[in-house]
């Protein structure tokens, strides 16, 4: 649109407010010790703790590393509306190192204490059945000790490494003189590499991590449908922080036009990820094989609350309430949609974890709602406090101006 | 034989048209329509104009779809005619999804071509009133209609003054026949 005469403030600053930075300790507090008392009270059933950590853990890891793949993915396409939110991703993603860490503490933790319980094939040599015995040594070319440990620290180390490389050259540009191209180009090219490394790696991390609890299960929608899972989720998330900035009068230069855009991303995965759900329930409720579909009988009938919440909360709402155009441009309504879904693909995960390892026998407890609370309360903290650390506005980036004139 | 007369500006500029259209409008000038070689963002928005129905069509177009195909396999295959398909229950609501899904999509984008066509008259072989050659090439065209209140003279200066390079006059003698070639 021709807003030639419009001024732009290219020098915005945010601070992390103390209200916010208060909360988030508060939350990082409650969450830490209503985990706490949560494991203590449940301390006889040592699995349901290392569900809960590996699920939470693992949700949040990639909803975070997601931000990394929302930045790539705009310097690979050549975008340029997305140039003003591009602080928001980079800061979300200076999380990923820190919940990377965490989770490969949890996973060599599950790996040396040969944590059967959780990853069925850690130990091959307890199994009575021989027919399941069979199956997972026929499995242990991928699924061995050596191997998956070797995978874990690739993808800690790498994905950390593109997350802070990013932002590393996202802050030197800052530096560079008005017009170079020197920082977008490496950004391009790191973006690149880190698109094929991810492309490859969320499949097979989520196979390490969530699959393999139930071992004898496979399906070959398992990665995408995950991927996707947390790809909605993690757009939510910069949704709902660019909203709150807009909230707190930060963020003039971002408009309706990007929210818009935001929104029909969510709007999209969802749908996508109802795609990737049903595919999967289908292709496995068609061909009636016992050994597949106990995946989804167990869920089916103990978890059936969860099941069917989690068709509701991902597919129905964001279907009926994004449809329309008026409602992806209203603050409230793209938040509280932001909000039910992150909500219902962490239930997503808790379904993809908790049959495989605790079994039947399900209760949210203090432990489930505390991790979370501690998790986000984390990356509350560490996203405004990375804000902080640069000017809003990426004002050398070259397509800046395009971003600036968005219409949809 | 209705015959319609218009006052065409002719904009060589998409900034200056969008900058133009609501000073023109702020005169208390009504804008029949605006012709332009490519899409200009913001005129819409400038020019006053709702925002399109279309997709609520295409939202009932679509609930059709899904419920005549989802009715159509129910009734069919529960009530009138049982089959026995490797064993799934007659009302299989999951096999179901795919063709209930394909008939949405079907009904959905073949009803909204239909109706933005018939909204702009579009089809093979009709005539369309062409105000100037030059609004597909390389000039934006901003027509205003003249009736017996609108005071020529004035309307021109205003285009003038905001940017129009120049004004002419276009008369149709039948406006509403459409010559089918």
């Amino acid at each position: 649109m021709g807003h030639h005469h419009q001024e732009f403030d290219l020098n915005e600053k945010y601070t992390f407010s103390p209200k916010l930075k208060q909360l988030s300790l508060i939350l990082i507090v409650v969450g830490l010790v209503a985990f706490a008392a949560g494991a203590f009270m449940s301390k006889d059933n040592s699995t349901r703790i290392i569900a809960d950590l590996l699920q939470n853990t693992v949700f949040f890891t990639l909803i975070c590393l997601i931000s990394v793949f929302f930045i790539a993915f705009n310097y690979m396409a050549n975008a340029g509306w997305s140039v003003l939110i591009k602080r928001i991703p980079e800061a979300i993603s200076q999380m990923v190192p820190i919940m990377a860490s965490i989770l490969g503490v949890l996973m060599l933790y599950i790996v040396f204490a040969k944590r059967s319980d959780i990853f069925m094939w850690l130990d091959i040599s307890v199994i009575k059945n021989a027919e399941t015995r069979e199956l997972l040594e026929a499995k242990s070319g991928f699924l061995n000790v050596p191997f998956f440990l070797v995978r874990i620290a690739a993808y800690v180390l790498v994905w950390s490494l593109c997350a802070v490389t990013l932002r590393k050259y996202s802050l030197e540009e800052e530096k560079m003189p008005a017009g170079s191209l020197k920082y977008w180009r490496k950004s391009t090219y790191l973006g690149g590499f880190f698109l094929v490394f991810f492309a490859v790696t969320i499949s097979t991390s989520t196979w390490d991590w969530l699959m393999s609890i139930d071992t004898k299960w496979y399906s070959t929608m398992y990665g995408w449908y995950v991927f996707v899972s947390a790809l909605v989720s993690g757009i939510s998330m910069i949704m709902l922080v660019i909203q709150y900035l807009r909230s707190q009068g930060h963020l003039k230069n971002i408009t309706d036009e990007h929210v818009h855009d935001l929104g029909k991303f969510m709007f999209a995965f969802s749908i996508f990820w109802t795609y990737l759900w049903y595919s999967q329930y289908m292709l496995i409720w068609y061909s009636n094989n016992p050994e597949e579909t106990i995946y989804f009988r167990q869920r089916m009938d103990h978890y059936k609350v969860l099941f069917f919440i989690n068709l509701i909360l991902n597919f129905v709402s964001p279907l009926l309430i994004l449809m329309t155009r008026g409602n992806k441009r209203k603050a409230k309504v793209v938040v509280f949609v932001a909000a039910v879904i992150i909500l219902g693909h962490w239930i997503d995960f808790y379904q993809m974890v908790m049959p495989g390892t605790i079994g039947n026998n399900w209760t949210i407890g203090l432990m489930e709602i505390g991790l979370p609370l501690f998790y986000i309360g984390l990356i509350i903290n560490r996203t405004f406090t990375q804000l902080e650390k640069a000017p809003l506005v990426p004002k050398n980036h070259p397509y800046l101006n395009e971003s600036l004139n968005h219409h949809v | 034989m209705a015959s319609k007369k218009f006052l065409l500006g002719i904009f060589g500029d998409e900034d200056i048209l969008l900058e133009g259209v609501p000073a023109i409008r702020e005169k208390g000038v009504k804008i029949y329509d605006i012709f332009t070689p490519f899409p200009i963002h913001g005129l819409d928005e400038v020019m006053g104009l709702r925002e399109s129905k279309l997709h609520t069509a295409g939202f009932i177009y679509g609930i059709t779809g899904t419920t005549l195909a989802f009715g159509f396999m129910t009734w069919a295959n529960t009530f009138d005619w049982n089959v026995n398909f490797g064993g799934k229950p007659f009302w299989a609501v999951p096999g179901y999804i795919p063709i209930t899904f394909e008939l949405t999509v079907l009904l959905a984008s073949a009803g909204m071509v239909a109706t933005f066509m018939y909204l702009c008259r579009l089809a093979p072989g009709i005539e369309k009133h062409i105000f100037d050659l030059r609004q597909t090439d390389d000039k934006m065209v901003v027509a205003i209609e003249i009736d017996e209140h609108t005071d020529v003279s004035s309307v021109t200066s205003i285009l003038k003054a905001n940017g129009a390079e120049e004004v002419n006059e276009k008369t149709f003698d039948d406006w509403y026949r459409y010559k089918i070639m």
